[in-house]
């Protein structure tokens, strides 16, 4: 009997209820309906009486906007069969369609790590026991993989033969390209006898396989494993923007299937940013993937397992007429076990003791015995709503729903999304033109008390950890997935580095985000800078940020607001030219300068040695006067693309990607520098997006303004003492953020690879004319 | 397949290939021999196991001395003689007369696509004509569909390129025997994660000119680098990341005049803080041709007048490259057998992270590609080792053998309680002994496995308690996740030496390269020992959780240890013989940031101005110095923003020699180790009166196996 046993067993209060579903404090992927539904079958065994999912529950996902056919006159006499092989060939037959997640001994604290073992055991499915070595009661279980993982935690040649398959975890959905950490802490003595590693260090899973860069690197490792253990092997990726090229990849190389985790999936601890903004969604990956496995040959040979955001027993069917062979359950066994969606797991006291911390002496935990039953009436009643939904598509062998698109119809979605899942006809319906969006600043929803809140912590205005990044747990509820987007780089996310590249530990590896402008002698530390801060923002908190412009190596946009106090950081101002501020950029307005060109000279001598940039509103108009007058710009580093400019009629992000791409056809992008700014623009997610569409830095600052507790709306704006600290340390926390977006992308310099990379961004189900304006590919494109 | 049914998915823009390999170069010294056809297909055709069925090809560089005069040699792959009567009119009317044009199928299999070869006469005044009649034919015969495409068009390179191994490729072009021969060569044999119709335009070599690349990697910088090749006017790709590389480099060279020095300087991207502010103002200025992501390109470049082998790695080196060179040839390879295989007495050495390798044929060796590792007595310790006589092991000859037929001599004498087995002339045979375990079972005694020759990737890996010895240098991933047991190398290793290794001992002779004991750990009573005769490159100790390493740099180099030492370390310890600089410790801030920090707080007295002075003369401000200098309420500011995270754990620096408690815990495996390589006494006597630079975390205790302790309070 193990240590985790024992401890359950001990004096603590058995856990063999539910607790009621508290109230969602923001827009959530799993309502209290979802929770409810799978509660149900969960205590039942069986089917619910709404096995659709209703209208009112279903988000912007794509996979909400897809619906399964009924047909009205069933040949219900059919037997509905459920079962299939592990893959193709396999003497392992699964009883149902279904494996339960990977989560790791260590992410859930014991008791249901075990009770999702034996589940799987006594319904005839398969589950993933994660990257936390194997309990032993898990371990004598028979329906389990066992995980190889960049740390090797818990593996030994006699663990890996433990389970029907081996599966190299090279990332998970909720953060493709990112590592792991259990704090030292945490690190009690059943984690350190289950993972194989000292009591009370830092458990670090690095963000690569250092020994799989690529492609053949991963070959190389599936074949030894192979050897070793003479079982079969899967692979374990992120959706990320090559998921078809990996996924058959990946068959090619001799794995007997993939699992693939889609973006939103559940987390233990995740980096907010990057759970956010990195990664696609499993219908889009899976949808692709099956394509090109049938183009090439290896379909019938290979089985795909599709992860992330299975919510309910519909998810599964279409997911599987998608392509999949088989859905992983990982959010929703929780869910099964009493999870209530509090996204608190990382600090380490969870309500329904699921993800708590694992020590001895704990007041409650859950009956293993209630688990069990919990789990296994889950199964058994995924299942059984999967036959009904079977009998009212008339499908009697769930082997004949495998990459049935045919089986779906789809509302809303447009027609380039749909033709990436396969479906032929054109959609009616649509998204708006990027013409008709209005500029984001007036949108109340772009300042969410969800990011309000990570702005806040980020500075050490609210949290524990000043000058860091957020980090939150379970899956996000970000758009364009959950949450309405209001900007464009709202539909847009970023890659992940997945097997034919190594993403790289921006805490422990170099990963260089400096930037300049108008040549390397004013180099920046970092892709932004703060932008002129809103109007009634009084001289003492314009002088703060110009402080810490200076101290941090960013620069500080006056435009004409500046006074006598802000003279000793000249250098790192940026200033309108007419307002005879110093500063080491100026700036002239596009319209000044148009009306009589020949005034630059005079200018760019009183400007002296500073770097002259024109500043022009975001719009159309301005884009077309700006590559029309360029090459004649002779003198001028750049452009500073500035949304709050009264004539602006477009969000900046377009304008930017519209402007970088127009440069480079006339050859002079190399000599004129991108910038672009606005009070809209919400800090390190949108300036790592809209460098990558081709920004040199972005400028932000109301999100600073927010970050250190000054409300806008509070005219007086009064400055705390702890303010210009606060500062710094959202400075340092946003540097932070950046370098875990190009770390996850496998980027190790901004200034070289991300600006105007637009092949490392996606945008999902975005409408064609914007995506095409923004110059990106749509998720799940080659 | 036919072609005719091949058409590029292009609905969403330029679609991307991915693929993984194994890359070869070869050039000969001035007054060597020609280097044959056989010479450069044996080069890669013994690694096709890095590769596919896919894609293999070759380039072979032939110069006469005429500076820049000899006609373009045009290839192409057409999928008619409507294609390559266009191509031949464009080229006609754009650059000069288009003579001895000649057309036939390469590809048995493929009847319908054919190789389209002629020599078009113009002086060096047309390379910008020729370039763009080049884009723009390739952009029409290959946009909706596929009609054919030129793959090569310089004038002194020609490309040997189809779908399929390396040496059928060869036998479709004719590329055999001793005939034939040029000044150099560079050779590929491709993995790709996915193959769009497997037309023979995804094979590499790329070429472009007088450039031709082959590459093993995946640049993340690609996006970027082809919108500069987009703003140079090339429209035209195949969606490769390689083609990519080829193009930049050959425009750098040729178009932009830079010296080949600058162009490799400007492609590998060296790193911000070590790169001079002229430096800084190149790669400024060529920011979009900077590569990132994982590279190891082997490039010719040859113009006439002299001929280059160029050989680049990315920052971290994430992909194998190894240089050799020997009386007549230079050579670059992904593995050791591919040198080994030409030439049994090549020095053989490896490039640090971010290196290039530069050798000509006029010129000779112009870049190792290492400050450190040639021209020592280590670089050679690897090569041709013979293994002694061990009565009583059987033996196998590895030639010609598969890894698994090895494996099973291995296992089944082990099965048999035998003393041990010699493996000899090992080929870069992968996986020898994995997952062997002699004493879990209870089943085997003490069981030794001794390879001669350079055993492959893998070796010992997951071992549980055998002992392995090799006369001869390992390749990477030596003794991943190993629990028990001992592996002595008597050569070098190369990189990821005992990753997650948690028990045991590994002795290196030479040298070890990247992320020497990733991930070390003590679990329960075992603790992991690697001792290292001279040198470690990047990442030494990275993420290492307990355990020892030690770096002996028995050849006295000047810096026993690169950068990014311990980086990530929670635990254990790393003894380096000698001194090192404070900037080589764990990953630091840019000093440039640092400094412009602490400058500012001059401008209002929060720091003295002699304090900054203090601070910025030294080469790096130690986390040490900032703590003896700045005032207190500054120094906390500066660590929080600068230094400390919540994942990383400061590191506690000491120089001076062992002390009892070291020797308790190391004078054993220090003894162990002469003896294992028969170094005198004295040598032992130098080790232990020499200066030690110790490295271990703040927290880690002086007595390392302690017994579990309570849970403590969560934070």
């Amino acid at each position: 009997m193990s240590r985790v046993d024992n401890m359950s067993r001990g004096r603590s209060i058995e856990v063999t209820s539910y607790l009621p579903i508290p109230p969602a404090r923001s827009k959530e992927f799993w309502t209290k309906w979802k929770i409810q539904h799978i509660r149900q079958m969960a205590t039942t065994g069986h089917a619910t009486f709404e096995p659709f999912i209703p209208e009112a529950e279903r988000t912007s996902r794509v996979l909400d906007k897809l619906f399964l056919k009924e047909v009205h006159s069933t040949t219900s006499s059919k037997v509905k069969r459920t079962s299939l092989p592990l893959y193709p060939g396999s003497p392992v037959e699964l009883s149902s369609p279904l494996y339960l997640g990977d989560m790791s001994f260590g992410a859930l604290s014991g008791i249901p790590n075990i009770a999702i073992a034996k589940a799987a055991d006594a319904t005839g499915v398969l589950a993933g026991t994660g990257e936390g070595g194997l309990l032993k009661e898990v371990a004598d279980c028979s329906r389990i993989t066992v995980q190889w993982a960049s740390a090797r935690f818990g593996v030994t040649i006699s663990s890996l033969m433990a389970g029907q398959a081996v599966v190299i975890k090279i990332g998970q959905g909720a953060k493709p390209g990112i590592g792991g950490h259990l704090p030292g802490v945490k690190v009690t003595e059943p984690i350190s006898e289950t993972r194989r590693i000292p009591v009370g260090k830092d458990a670090i899973s690095p963000a690569p396989h250092h020994d799989i860069y690529s492609i053949e690197d991963l070959g190389q490792r599936i074949l030894g494993l192979k050897e070793a253990t003479k079982k079969p092997v899967f692979v374990k990726v992120g959706a990320t923007n090559y998921i078809p090229y990996i996924a058959s990849g990946i068959a090619r190389m001799g794995a007997a299937g993939i699992i693939i985790d889609g973006a939103g999936a559940g987390t233990g601890a995740a980096p907010s940013v990057v759970k956010d903004n990195v990664g696609i969604p499993i219908e889009l990956a899976t949808a692709s993937v099956d394509t090109i496995l049938k183009k090439e040959g290896f379909r019938d040979r290979f089985t795909v397992i599709a992860a992330g955001r299975v919510s309910t027993p519909e998810d599964s069917l279409k997911l599987m007429a998608l392509g999949a062979d088989i859905t992983s359950l990982g959010t929703a066994t929780l869910m099964a076990l009493g999870c209530l969606m509090v996204h608190k797991c990382h600090i380490g006291y969870c309500p329904a003791v699921l993800t708590n911390k694992i020590a001895p002496n704990q007041v409650r935990s859950l009956s293993l015995q209630q688990s069990i039953r919990w789990l296994v009436n889950l199964i058994n009643g995924w299942t059984d709503e999967m036959k009904i939904l079977m009998e009212r598509m008339d499908i009697a062998d769930i082997a004949d729903l495998r990459g049935r698109r045919d089986l779906l119809y789809h509302r809303s979605l447009n027609e380039e999304t749909a033709s990436i899942l396969g479906f032929d006809a054109p959609s009616s319906g649509g998204r708006s033109d990027i013409r008709g969006r209005t500029l984001p600043i007036k949108s109340q929803r772009l300042w969410s008390s969800y990011r309000v809140g990570i702005l806040r912590d980020m500075a050490g205005t609210t949290g524990k950890y000043p000058a860091e990044s957020e980090i939150s747990s379970m899956g996000t509820n970000n758009p364009p997935f959950v949450e309405e987007p209001v900007r464009l780089t709202d539909w847009l996310v970023s890659d992940g580095a997945q097997v034919t590249r190594p993403s790289i530990d921006p805490y422990r590896e170099e990963i260089e985000i400096s930037s300049y402008v108008g040549g390397p002698d004013l180099r920046m530390s970092s892709p932004f800078f703060f932008t002129h801060l809103p109007a009634n923002a009084p001289e003492s908190i314009v002088e703060m940020f110009a402080k810490a412009a200076n101290s941090m190596g960013l620069l500080l946009d006056v435009d004409k607001a500046g006074g006598a106090a802000l003279e000793p950081y000249g250098e790192r101002l940026i200033t309108d030219i007419e307002s005879g501020l110093k500063g080491g950029v100026r700036s002239v307005r596009l319209g000044w300068y148009l009306a009589d060109p020949a005034r630059v000279q005079q200018t760019k001598n009183l400007a002296g040695g500073a770097r002259l940039l024109v500043r022009a509103p975001s719009s159309w108009d301005a884009i077309v006067q700006v590559v029309r007058n360029a090459p004649r710009m002779e003198g001028f580093s750049g452009v500073i693309l500035d949304e709050d400019e009264p004539e602006s009629d477009m969000q900046v992000e377009a304008a930017v990607s519209l402007l970088d791409r127009e440069l480079k056809q006339q050859r002079l992008r190399g000599r004129l520098n991108v910038m672009a700014e606005a009070n809209s623009i919400r800090g390190s997610d949108d300036v790592f997006k809209m460098v990558a569409l081709g920004a040199d830095s972005v400028g932000f600052g109301k999100a600073a303004l927010l970050a250190i507790g000054v409300e806008e709306d509070d005219r007086e704006m009064v400055l705390d003492a702890r303010a210009s600290q606060r500062l710094e340390n959202f400075i340092a926390a946003t540097q932070k953020d950046i370098k875990l977006l190009a770390g996850a992308a496998g980027i190790s310099n901004i200034n070289s690879t991300l600006t105007g990379n637009r092949e490392l961004l996606r945008s999902i189900d975005l409408d064609p004319s914007s995506r095409i304006e923004l110059g990106v590919k749509p998720a799940g494109a080659a | 397949m036919d072609v005719g049914d091949i058409a590029f998915d292009r609905r969403f823009g330029h679609p991307v290939v991915k693929d993984g390999c194994g890359v070869f170069g070869m050039l000969r010294k001035v007054d060597a021999p020609l280097i044959t056809d056989r010479m450069a297909v044996s080069g890669i055709s013994c690694i096709k196991y890095r590769g596919s069925d896919l894609g293999a090809g070759y380039a072979a560089f032939r110069t006469s001395g005429d500076s820049g005069a000899a006609p373009y040699r045009v290839q192409a792959f057409v999928t008619g003689p409507k294609a390559a009567e266009e191509i031949a009119s464009t080229l006609r009317e754009r650059v000069g007369p288009v003579e001895s044009q000649n057309m036939r199928v390469v590809d048995a299999r493929r009847k319908d696509l054919s190789v389209w070869e002629a020599a078009v006469s113009a002086g060096t005044e047309r390379d910008s004509a020729m370039e763009a009649a080049v884009d723009s034919i390739n952009a029409h015969l290959f946009d909706q569909t596929f009609e054919g495409r030129i793959f090569s068009f310089g004038r002194y390179v020609t490309v040997y390129k189809e779908v399929g191994y390396p040496a059928e490729v060869a036998k479709m072009w004719g590329l055999e025997g001793d005939r034939g021969g040029a000044d150099m060569w560079i050779a590929h044999t491709r993995q790709p994660t996915n193959s769009p119709g497997s037309l023979p335009i995804w094979s590499h070599p790329f070429a472009s000119m007088n450039t031709a690349i082959v590459h093993n990697g995946d640049i993340s910088s690609y996006g970027s680098n082809m919108e500069l090749l987009n703003s140079w006017g090339i429209r035209s790709h195949v969606g490769t990341d390689s083609e990519v590389i080829a193009r930049l480099l050959d425009h750098l060279i040729r178009v932009e005049g830079l010296q080949i020095r600058e162009a490799a300087t400007v492609l590998t991207n060296p790193f911000e803080r070590n790169i001079s502010k002229e430096m800084r103002a190149l790669l400024y200025r060529y920011r979009g041709a900077r590569l990132d992501g994982p590279f190891a390109v082997v490039a010719g470049y040859a113009d006439g007048r002299d001929t280059y082998l160029i050989a680049l790695t990315d920052r971290s080196k994430f992909r194998p490259l190894l240089f050799g060179e020997d009386e007549n040839y230079f050579y670059v390879a992904s593995e050791e057998n591919q040198i080994r295989n030409q030439s049994k007495k090549a020095k053989i050495w490896t490039p640090e992270p971010g290196a290039f390798f530069i050798a000509s044929l006029r010129e000779g060796l112009v870049e190792t590609g290492t400050e450190r590792n040639t021209g020592t007595q280590s670089r050679a310790l690897g090569d041709n080792i013979a293994a002694p006589p061990l009565p009583g092991f059987s033996r196998i000859d590895a030639t010609g053998k598969e890894f698994r037929e090895l494996n099973e001599f291995i296992f089944s004498a082990c099965a048999q309680k035998a003393s041990g087995v010699v493996v000899e002339n090992c080929t870069g045979q992968r996986y020898l002994g994995i997952g062997i375990s002699t004493r879990s079972d209870g089943s085997s005694g003490p069981f030794k496995v001794v390879v001669s020759g350079f055993p492959g990737n893998c070796l010992a890996n997951l071992n549980d308690g055998a002992s392995f010895e090799v006369f001869g240098n390992v390749a990477d991933d030596l003794a991943d996740t190993m629990h028990a047991g001992s592996v002595v190398v008597h050569g070098n290793c190369r990189d990821v030496v005992g990753q997650a290794m948690q028990g045991g001992t590994i002795f290196v002779r030479g040298t070890v390269g990247n992320r020497a004991a990733i991930q070390m750990r003590e679990y329960a009573k075992e603790r992991p020992f690697l001792v290292v005769g001279e040198t470690a490159d990047d990442y030494l100790g990275e993420y290492m959780a307990g355990g020892v390493v030690m770096v002996l740099n028995l050849a006295g180099s000047q810096k026993p240890a690169r950068n990014y030492i311990g980086t990530g370390m929670v635990g254990g310890r790393i003894y380096i013989r000698g001194g090192l600089e404070e900037h080589q410790l764990g990953l630091l801030p840019q000093r440039e940031d640092l400094l412009r920090y602490l400058h500012a707080q001059t401008l209002d007295g929060s720091l003295s101005k002699e304090a900054y002075e203090r601070v910025s003369r030294v080469k790096y401000p130690s986390p040490q110095l900032l703590a003896s200098t700045l005032p207190e309420p500054l120094l906390i500011r500066v660590l929080t923003i600068f230094f400390t995270t919540k994942y990383t754990k400061s590191l506690v620096v000491e120089s001076r020699t062992l002390n009892q408690e070291d020797l308790a815990m190391v004078g054993d495996r220090l003894r162990q180790f002469c003896e294992s390589f028969s170094l005198p006494d004295s040598t032992l006597q130098t080790i232990l009166d020499s200066k030690f630079t110790i490295i271990r975390t703040k927290d880690e205790k002086n007595e390392l196996l302690v017994p579990p302790q309570e849970a403590q309070v969560e934070e």
